[in-house]
């Protein structure tokens, strides 16, 4: 299968500190596949992230995304790759306190053309398939829309981003920690619907947690500590 | 169009700040144009003192001075006009009217005018306003008097009711004229001008109330001429002190004024009351500029309240600008989401305090206008009006770009992840 993200010869480093906190020789996600992204916090899971959603530059290296090398664009240019073709879930508070949770999941559409037309190609509104992406997680749409969101539990407030990730069928899902505020329970169905939601695209994902357990649903498990070669995983940890 | 709805929900989630910067952003918009009303009403009304007279002459003293004592009843004149100059003016061929003004007496502190039934017919104020009595008509006998509203009301006079005149311009006066009593017979209209309280007599009554007097000292006991005697005398005024002048064509102005100045027979002086009224507030318009001062510092004070709510919520409001980028927002959107906040907010506060301005005006103009003759206008936004509104605009996006510089740093720095 192609891949669908390249990361080759990534060094990169914050403008505070001197030592690189990445040094990635090779990592790369084919398309459709699951990746398990684990390793001790302060590691750089997170700035990984940020690199690949494009928000940060490596200072050397290459970061390819669809086909296209992110570290060439302009910084509009990478932000509207962001908004098209990936989506992000993060380990809480994820959701805007100030719009509902259809509101919320549509939100992406009105930063991205290219996600609303590929969302009306298969509903009649944005709001239906917001309500749709919903049922599947199992979330009752009737119930949420009168919620503001920030009365919903966590676990709800996750398959609400979760829904908010996957709408417009992105290219890659981005998850950091999505779970780590879930007990054990919850989280195990939370994964398995977003795993049906990623296989009925074919969308990739890229998963961040600590929680090694986890790594088993996984098409592939990568520790970071293994492709960074300038790892500095905080000592006190 | 996605920023307008994520910024009014935005603001719409925050309602206690957010109703607090409308509020005083309101009241400063209504202050500032408030005050800018009662700046031009105040203007308006003092210049509108006197209207429809070409030229005031008096004795040669200063332009000012001469407007002082002849328009406004303050101060007194160094010298009279002699009666023979006035009538030789007033029937000038250029001339359509005069109003004679003659002072000196008082009553209980109000300022006494000599003059003749021309101020009735021909005074205007505030434009083209005419004087009108509430009650009774012009003086006809030698000892009628003509009270303006602020007197009457004050003193509590009526119609009928007998006064008496005082020697000089002071509150309390030792010399009265209290053997020859005047009759209310005319109660003016109020008219927010100096007329209000000013007691009128014809110029033969205050010409009458001197004649036994000599050099400036009253009548020697045995001298004093009784008032029913007065009646019977044909009395003829020797001067006045200033008048005002209405020529036929406005063209020939400054022909008449340069005439009267270079007067051969007297010292006068002929002023441009406009001009004059002008100058005047001009040097007393000091104090309307410290208000207008403090109504500016008012509106900075106000913007940086708003700057100071803007920048308090920027670190709760980290982890909304990192879920906008998230799903797609470029860095300038979140730039702009703290510009384009700012300017709801003014625009808010302006249409508020447009409401506040004008409902203010609507409760305070029938006071404002029969207690100090000030008419503000109850009219759509000036031109003035609208260029302080865009001002205000305009520096509220200035300022704004504190917490959108600060908003943008922030986002830059947390990327997509908020810590925490
Ligand atoms: N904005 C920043 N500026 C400077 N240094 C940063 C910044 N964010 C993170 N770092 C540093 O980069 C390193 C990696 O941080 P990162 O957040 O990527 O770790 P992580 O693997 O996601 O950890 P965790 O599992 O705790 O989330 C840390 O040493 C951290 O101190
Ligand atoms: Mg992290």
């Amino acid at each position: 299968m192609n891949p669908i993200l390249e990361v080759s010869r990534l060094s990169f480093s914050w403008p505070s500190s001197t030592s690189a906190v990445l040094d990635i020789d090779s990592f790369s996600v084919a398309q459709g596949e699951k990746v398990f992204l684990h390793g001790p916090s302060g590691s750089g899971k997170s700035t990984l992230l940020n690199l690949i959603g494009g928000v940060l530059t490596p200072q050397r290296g290459e970061i390819t995304f669809n086909g296209m090398n992110l570290n060439e664009m302009s910084s509009e240019a990478r932000d509207l790759v962001r908004g098209d073709q990936m989506g992000f879930i993060f380990q809480m508070f994820n959701l805007l306190p100030y719009l509902n949770a259809v509101e919320n999941i549509t939100l992406p559409c009105e930063f991205s053309k290219r996600k609303a037309m590929r969302v009306l190609e298969q509903a009649s509104s944005l709001g239906d398939e917001a309500r749709r992406l919903l049922s599947a997680l199992r979330l009752d749409p009737h119930i949420l829309e009168e919620k503001s969101v920030t009365q919903l539990s966590v676990g709800q407030q996750q398959r609400v981003a979760t829904a908010r990730a996957l709408i417009g069928r992105p290219e890659m899902v981005i998850a950091d920690e999505p779970t780590s505020a879930l007990d054990s329970n919850i989280r195990d169905r939370f994964l398995r619907l977003l795993f049906d939601e990623c296989n009925r695209n074919g969308t990739s994902l890229v998963f961040v947690s600590h929680d090694l357990d986890l790594g088993k649903n996984f098409d592939r498990v990568v520790s970071l500590e293994e492709i960074n070669r300038s790892f500095t995983a905080d000592t006190n940890e | 169009m996605t920023m307008i709805k994520v910024v009014i929900k935005s603001l719409f989630n925050r309602k206690a700040t957010t109703f607090l910067t409308i509020l005083s952003i309101a009241l400063s918009v209504s202050l500032l144009l408030g005050i800018e009303r009662v700046r031009s009403g105040a203007r308006k009304s003092f210049e509108s003192t006197v209207s429809g007279v070409d030229l005031i002459a008096g004795a040669r003293s200063g332009p000012v001075n001469l407007l002082l004592y002849s328009v406004f009843r303050i101060g007194d004149a160094t010298n009279n006009v002699s009666y023979q100059s006035y009538e030789r003016f007033s029937v000038h061929e250029k001339v359509a009217w005069t109003i004679p003004i003659s002072l000196g007496d008082s009553h209980r502190g109000f300022r006494v005018v000599g003059t003749n039934g021309n101020y009735f017919k021909f005074y205007r104020f505030a434009g083209d306003k005419k004087l009108s009595f509430s009650q009774g008509k012009a003086f006809e006998g030698l000892f009628d008097v003509v009270i303006g509203s602020q007197i009457a009301k004050s003193l509590g006079y009526s119609l009928g009711e007998k006064i008496t005149l005082s020697h000089g311009s002071g509150e309390v006066s030792f010399q009265e004229h209290a053997d020859k009593p005047f009759s209310i017979v005319g109660i003016l209209d109020s008219t927010g001008t100096p007329v209000d309280k000013s007691v009128h007599i014809s110029l033969e009554a205050m010409h009458a109330l001197h004649v036994d007097w000599k050099d400036g000292a009253p009548p020697r006991p045995g001298e004093e001429v009784s008032q029913s005697h007065l009646l019977n005398m044909d009395i003829k005024p020797a001067a006045i002190t200033a008048f005002f002048i209405k020529l036929k064509s406005k063209i020939a102005i400054f022909n008449v004024q340069r005439e009267i100045n270079d007067f051969r027979e007297e010292a006068l002086l002929a002023i441009l009351p406009g001009v004059t009224l002008r100058n005047l507030w001009e040097t007393i318009g000091l104090a309307e500029n410290a208000l207008f001062a403090v109504s500016i510092m008012v509106f900075f004070v106000t913007l940086i309240g708003m700057v100071i709510s803007l920048l308090a919520t920027m670190n709760e409001r980290r982890r909304e600008m990192a879920i906008l980028r998230s799903v797609g927002a470029k860095k300038s959107f979140i730039f702009s989401v703290l510009i384009v906040e700012s300017c709801v907010l003014t625009l808010s506060g302006m249409v508020a305090g447009l409401l506040v301005l004008y409902f203010g005006l609507t409760v305070s103009r029938p006071v404002l206008e029969s207690e100090m003759g000030m008419t503000l206008g109850l009219f759509a936004p000036t031109f003035n009006d609208v260029i302080y509104l865009c001002a205000i605009l305009v520096g509220s996006v200035i300022v704004s770009v504190v917490p959108a510089w600060r908003a943008y740093r922030n986002s830059l720095a947390d990327g997509l992840m908020v810590k925490s």
